[in-house]
């Protein structure tokens, strides 16, 4: 049916038609940036209650991310975002052997992620109340390399973090194409109340926030 | 329609439910996990009341002038390159998503998990026109293997043994597995892998449309949501016309109770807000996104006033795991696609069914703790009484049941009668219950009483009434 017909048939339902809709101003105020005691308590937030879902988090101080990056990574076939959205101290560990980006040529992104051991991302915030990592997918920011690798990390600065949804919302009013919250690896309850992880999503999920204040 | 107005399928599929002992005991381990879960998350987050408020204000906020925001909607997500459809009923629904899969030249739609496309039975309608679908949601595809329909709106084979789900498994793959939950996930992770490579068109429904963006939601935990809607190049997305929000404020709210509400999560695993295809430059995400907008019965209910409140629903199922009916029968015996305390009102508003308005109606204690397990507290037992007195008041009660109802309001009119007819009634009842085999045939040969006997257990009958209880108490003060 025509969109206006359908939507005469919506106002007549109603007992004629509304008034207009006027969008509400959502957009927040830019805040002060945090005190970095602020983001050490709600990094600890964010890591318990990610814990409880089976994801994992960890704050490591800038001058060893690399080395922990590289620890967790190992040598298997790995994926990720732009360079340039990670935090400097881990580029190089991301990229190195036979790492694909969306720069790599030639590109097959999609048999590259289905391949991956890894899919290493960025993450906009780190939402402390739900221990979710918000991501918006762009061209630098494709959405599979958090989706078909078996094991998916994410690197974000400690001052990614906010205290809750409606902080982590004000974010989106621009609506990127797609925006995720991902809390913890993929899960399934569907045989008889009995949970797994890792059914079609990565079977496992872990945040590195780098400290870059870190004296 | 027999005497009391009671149809008899309701009553046939719950008494063959309740003879499965494994059925009985699977739907009431899960209502109770979930129930529990829910309770937990209430218990444990402070706000969970005002959340409650402020979503049930947005929803019927959203409602109230439905016409104008879904075009707010309609606009921005045309802005941001969604194509748009509508569809009044489920044949029209169907035909344009069919009309989408034949235009892309598709052969395998994957399918997220949506209730909606049940209702509209949209998988017949792409194999009617050689399009498979595969249902890819780990509970749906087990449904679909089985030939059955889901039993819960959120987890779809709480009926099933896993046993059962290993033969079904093993006789698609042809090679035996084990009983292990890790063994049959990780069969299903690894045959449906391929299919979401395969697939040309992705299908899915959508949790929540949200105006101020433009965009729909996804709730999902497994992740084949995701999958459908990113591998595939087209994405077509079943919108109920009634499922939106204004604003990512209002949508906020939705995040905290919808998935507290159907499993005493957090949060699910993923939340998925989609505004249009992927954009140039974008490596990943379907070329196209098409939103159905579906009315089917639902622009109906939004103009009988007094059911308007059963469409802020959110499709959590809290009041199916909350509901001692649903508990003891699980969602077959109900013969809908929504079963539960929220399937029995909206059900028959959809589909305009008398029939099943007078059925479903009966279904039910009307206790009210599907009310108070509802995140935008719908008074759901107030809506089944309102259509009890519908069915009474088309004559759909049954002659009997009215002719007997007519002559009950009388009585209780007149204390003096009211009196009477009880001291005789419990007479009668005890005569029925204690008076041996004679006192049951005499009662039992009345139609009528055989009838009720029929449908309902006789309760244990007091000496003495209430009044008259009452009555020796004043004295003893």
């Amino acid at each position: 049916m025509e969109a206006q017909a359908f939507l005469a048939r919506v106002s007549a339902a109603l007992g004629g038609a509304s008034a207009p809709w006027t969008p509400p101003d959502t957009r927040a105020a830019p805040s002060a940036p945090r005190r970095r005691i602020e983001l050490l308590h709600l990094h600890a937030e964010f890591a318990s209650h990610l814990a409880k879902v089976g994801g994992t988090a960890e704050l490591v101080p800038a001058s060893q991310a690399a080395a922990r990056a590289m620890e967790l990574l190992g040598d298997g076939p790995r994926v990720h975002v732009g360079l340039e959205l990670l935090p400097a101290c881990v580029r190089a560990v991301v990229a190195r052997g036979a790492a694909i980006g969306p720069d790599s040529d030639p590109l097959d992104w999609r048999a590259a992620c289905a391949e991956a051991e890894w899919g290493v991302t960025d993450a906009v915030q780190l939402v402390a109340e739900t221990g979710s990592t918000l991501s918006c997918a762009t061209a630098r920011r494709p959405r599979a390399a958090s989706l078909l690798p078996r094991r998916h990390m994410v690197v974000a600065p400690l001052s990614r973090l906010v205290a809750d949804l409606d902080e982590a919302l004000t974010h989106l009013a621009d609506a990127p194409s797609q925006w995720l919250l991902v809390t913890g690896p993929s899960r399934t309850s569907d045989i008889e109340n009995d949970l797994t992880i890792g059914v079609h999503g990565p079977g496992v999920m872990h945040v590195l926030v780098v400290d870059e204040d870190e004296a | 329609m027999s005497g009391l107005g009671l149809h008899d399928a309701f009553l046939d599929r719950a008494r063959h439910a309740l003879g499965q002992e494994h059925l009985k005991q699977a739907v009431r381990r899960t209502t109770d996990r979930l129930r529990d879960g829910r309770a937990a998350a209430s218990a444990e987050a402070g706000a969970f009341e005002a959340w409650r408020d402020a979503l049930s204000e947005a929803r019927r906020r959203a409602i109230g002038r439905l016409d104008v925001v879904l075009q707010a909607w309609q606009v921005r997500a045309e802005a941001r390159g969604v194509l748009v459809h509508h569809a009044v009923d489920a044949r029209e629904a169907c035909d344009i998503v069919v009309g989408i899969a034949r235009a892309k030249g598709a052969r395998l739609a994957a399918k997220g998990k949506s209730m909606l496309s049940e209702e509209i039975e949209l998988n017949q309608a792409l194999e009617a026109a050689c399009v498979e679908a595969l249902e890819t949601d780990l509970g749906e595809w087990i449904i679909q293997l089985a030939g059955e329909r889901p039993s819960h709106i959120i987890l779809p084979v709480v009926h099933k043994p896993r046993g059962e789900i290993r033969e079904l498994f093993e006789r698609h793959g042809g090679e035996p597995l084990s009983d292990e939950t890790r063994v049959l996930a990780g069969y299903a992770r690894e045959r449906l892998r391929a299919e979401f490579l395969r697939a040309e068109l992705g299908v899915t429904g959508c949790n929540m449309a949200i105006a101020e963006t433009g965009s729909i939601a996804l709730f999902s935990n497994e992740g084949n949501g995701r999958m459908v809607s990113t591998l595939p190049r087209t994405h077509v997305a079943l919108m109920g016309v009634e499922r939106i929000v204004e604003t990512l404020a209002d949508f906020a709210h939705l995040v905290r109770l919808l998935p507290r509400s159907a499993t005493g999560q957090r949060v699910t695993t993923y939340v998925n807000v989609l505004s249009g295809p992927a954009r140039p430059g974008e490596l990943d995400g379907p070329e196209e996104l098409h939103v159905v907008v579906v009315d089917a019965g639902r622009t109906a209910q939004l103009a009988e006033r007094d059911y308007r409140d059963a469409l802020a629903c959110v499709r959590c199922g809290a009041c199916l795991n909350a509901c001692p009916v649903y508990s003891a029968v699980g969602g077959h015996a109900y013969g809908t696609v929504y079963p539960g305390p929220i399937g029995a009102v909206i059900e028959p508003l959809y589909a305009r069914d008398d029939e099943r308005r007078a059925e479903l109606a009966e279904a039910s204690s009307l206790c009210g703790a599907c009310h108070e397990a509802c995140p935008v507290r719908i008074p759901l037992h107030d809506m089944l009484v309102r259509l009890r007195q519908d069915n009474a008041r088309r004559g759909r009660g049954g002659a009997t049941a009215l002719a007997l109802q007519r002559i009950a309001a009388r009585a209780m009119a007149v204390p003096f009668v009211y009196d009477a007819a009880g001291r005789i009634g419990r007479r009668a009842a005890r005569l029925a219950a204690g008076g041996g085999q004679l006192g049951r045939w005499a009662l039992g040969s009345a139609p009528v009483v055989r009838e009720l006997l029929r449908r309902r257990a006789l309760p244990d009958v007091p000496i003495r009434s209430f009044r008259e209880l009452w009555d020796e108490l004043e004295e003893e003060r």
